[in-house]
């Protein structure tokens, strides 16, 4: 059994109503835009970190972060997570909440999640304050000012309330009582910091962005992990799709590096250019090693791709695709990808081989629900293959 | 503007598909789509093949359906490769929503095993999108969309097309038929066995040969399609013609002033 074999969004973000049933090794997600896939990604990786609620709010800014120092507030980034009611806006009386609810079925335990909001306003000290003073008094500053910034004032929070349904043991879960209930404030000027992140229930999973690769935080941690796997003489393979003159990735203290702050960077030795920092490459090795990196990291858990192709050559889509699959299988990581690309789809059909190895789920968005179109290997390779069918829209 | 309906209809061949063409435009008023990309009707955008395809046979044929329309429905009629209907339409319906469809029909032919055989293979084949689609040849269930299946050439005896267009042009063409069987009749069962013939290709030689007579060089479809294999007159002559024209205008909720004369 699949970590995931379907998974039903009820409400999550803007999309109601949406199963993905017969999941696959490689799922590929496409559709129009606006139709929901990136939220799918999205809703995968809050389902399965239920209690970890820094992972949420991660998800919940993951659009923004080529925007890192104009990211919305905690709270509104938490709340559009939930889907938008426009009841709201007809009834001032009432306080705003929020419910999302999602559903799946596999080997991962929980069966499901429900959270809910309510948007509440209290009398508190404001958090970035109360730290200051902290700051302020350990350095003997006035006291008055301290007295003056210790009055509480009006701030506005939200009860979130999560209930987790999940198979304990050698019981089932008969969607009869929460499993798990947690209740949580936060409130508007909380530091992330201080978010509740229980890696309780937690089934490991990682989203690569269409520009994450050019993010390199925790590069050099990745690859650490790779190379103890044994990955790296893999990964320098995949990456000789892309460029054949890779030789090797080390990782290396940068000549002008302080020795009291060590920071040592990813390299990779080049058969023209020698040793080069990777930054120095093009993006589409700096992708393909940054989704290896993540894959590795992922092991018997969940890899999220939005838009798979993004950097990578069409010359060189089908090789490095039959590369990700092999290893996803080897390492048991479950893989949902996004896509716009016909080439992708096609060079993914190439790449693998059985039923269920690789599943296409079409998103469209009707009014009350997203209609899901599945097509199996078999049948999408006859679409692709033998019908010349447009199968993304 | 009347909201357009939709119809799908699988054939097995050209033949089928240039006979059915024929009785929608001549007896059931429907307009033939000329082809123009830029006109055709969105809902038919899936059913329009990419070339070249990834199979790696350029000379394969593709598998555009034949389009015509009236002011309220437009009806797609889907030619598989013969045996592969039943796969390559299942494809085809997977990828759209079956449901949005008026009407889903087949027309085949009852070649190899009787017209219940046919209908029984039909039938399950089309199960996974159509619980409800017949199993007995002839029937037309009224569902949502509106499904049927006629086996040629009369939903009880064994034949093809050519078995009915021999009716056909004994009715429009006698003279040239009554020739055309003379001349067939030359050829012994010695040189028939040597040729190889199968069951039903004594009728599909007497179309072919006046069918190539009344258009030297060109294909039976062309026939089919410009000669008066299937008009007014075989229709009301013919039994088995105006049965698969009713059975097509009931499929299809036709409302016409020439529907009603059938």
């Amino acid at each position: 059994m699949r970590k995931l074999e379907s998974i039903h969004f009820h409400q999550f973000r803007g999309i109601r109503d949406l199963h993905l049933e017969n999941l696959g090794q490689v799922n590929l997600l496409v559709g129009i835009n606006n139709s929901g896939k990136t939220s799918v990604l999205e809703g995968l990786s809050i389902y399965c970190h239920p209690l970890d609620l820094r992972e949420w709010l991660k998800i919940a800014r993951q659009r923004e972060q080529e925007n890192r120092f104009n990211q919305a507030p905690i709270l509104d980034s938490i709340q559009w997570l939930f889907p938008k009611l426009l009841s709201h806006e007809d009834k001032d009386d009432q306080p705003e909440t929020g419910m999302l609810i999602i559903e799946g079925n596999g080997s991962y335990p929980v069966k499901k999640l429900q959270a809910s909001y309510e948007v509440i306003e209290g009398l508190r000290i404001s958090e970035r304050k109360r730290r200051r003073n902290s700051v302020h008094s350990e350095q003997g500053d006035v006291q008055i000012e301290q007295d003056e910034d210790e009055v509480p004032e009006i701030h506005k929070g939200i009860d979130l309330h999560l209930e987790i349904y999940a198979d304990s043991g050698q019981l089932t879960f008969l969607d009869a009582t929460p499993t798990l209930i947690q209740d949580f404030q936060l409130w508007e000027d909380d530091y992330t910091g201080k978010l509740p992140s229980s890696g309780h229930l937690n089934l490991k999973t990682s989203i690569v962005t269409p520009s994450s690769h050019r993010s390199e935080i925790n590069q050099v941690k990745l690859l650490s992990g790779a190379s103890f796997q044994n990955f790296k003489v893999d990964i320098i393979s995949l990456l000789q799709q892309i460029d054949p003159g890779i030789i090797d990735i080390e990782i290396l203290l940068p000549p002008d590096s302080i020795a009291s702050r060590p920071n040592p960077n990813t390299y990779i030795r080049h058969e023209k250019s020698g040793l080069a920092p990777l930054s120095t490459f093009g993006d589409g090795v700096r992708r393909l090693l940054h989704i290896a990196l993540k894959l590795a990291s992922v092991r018997g858990g969940i890899l999220l791709i939005d838009e798979l192709e993004v950097t990578i050559h069409t010359e060189a889509l089908q090789e490095s695709f039959k590369w990700l699959v092999q290893w996803c299988k080897q390492l048991d990581v479950q893989l949902f990808a996004t896509t716009h690309s016909l080439e992708a789809v096609d060079a993914l059909i190439k790449a693998t081989e059985s039923e269920s190895d690789l599943v296409l789920h079409r998103l469209e968005p009707k009014g009350t629900h997203t209609r899901v179109v599945r097509h199996d290997w078999s049948r999408l390779k006859l679409l692709r293959e033998e019908l010349g069918q447009e199968v993304r829209w | 503007m009347v909201d357009r309906r939709y119809a799908l209809i699988g054939v097995e061949g050209n033949h089928d598909q240039a006979f059915l063409c024929k009785i929608l435009h001549k007896c059931l008023g429907f307009s033939k789509f000329d082809g123009k990309i830029s006109e055709l009707d969105t809902f038919w955008r899936k059913f329009v093949p990419i070339f070249p395809s990834d199979s790696g046979r350029l000379y394969m044929r593709l598998d555009t359906p034949s389009i015509l329309h009236t002011n309220e429905i437009s009806v797609a009629i889907y030619a598989g490769e013969g045996s592969k209907l039943v796969t390559n339409l299942s494809a085809k319906l997977s990828d759209i929503d079956p449901s949005a469809l008026l009407a889903f029909g087949i027309v085949a032919d009852a070649d190899k095993h009787s017209p219940d055989k046919v209908a029984e293979n039909y039938h399950a084949g089309f199960n996974e999108f159509f619980p409800d689609f017949p199993s007995k040849p002839g029937v037309l269930t009224e569902s949502s969309p509106r499904l049927g299946l006629y086996v040629l050439p009369d939903n009880s005896n064994q034949g093809v097309l050519d078995t009915l267009l021999y009716h056909c042009g004994k009715s429009a063409y006698p003279e040239f038929m009554q020739r055309a069987e003379s001349y067939i009749d030359q050829f012994s069962q010695e040189e028939i066995q040597g040729i190889g013939w199968k069951p039903f290709d004594r009728e599909k030689a007497i179309i072919a040969t006046v069918a190539s007579v009344l258009k030297p060089g060109k294909t039976n479809t062309v026939s089919i399609t410009d000669n008066n294999w299937v008009c007014s007159e075989t229709v009301a002559a013919i039994p088995e013609l105006n049965s698969i024209t009713s059975f097509l205008n009931e499929l299809l909720a036709v409302k016409t002033a020439d529907s009603t004369a059938l």
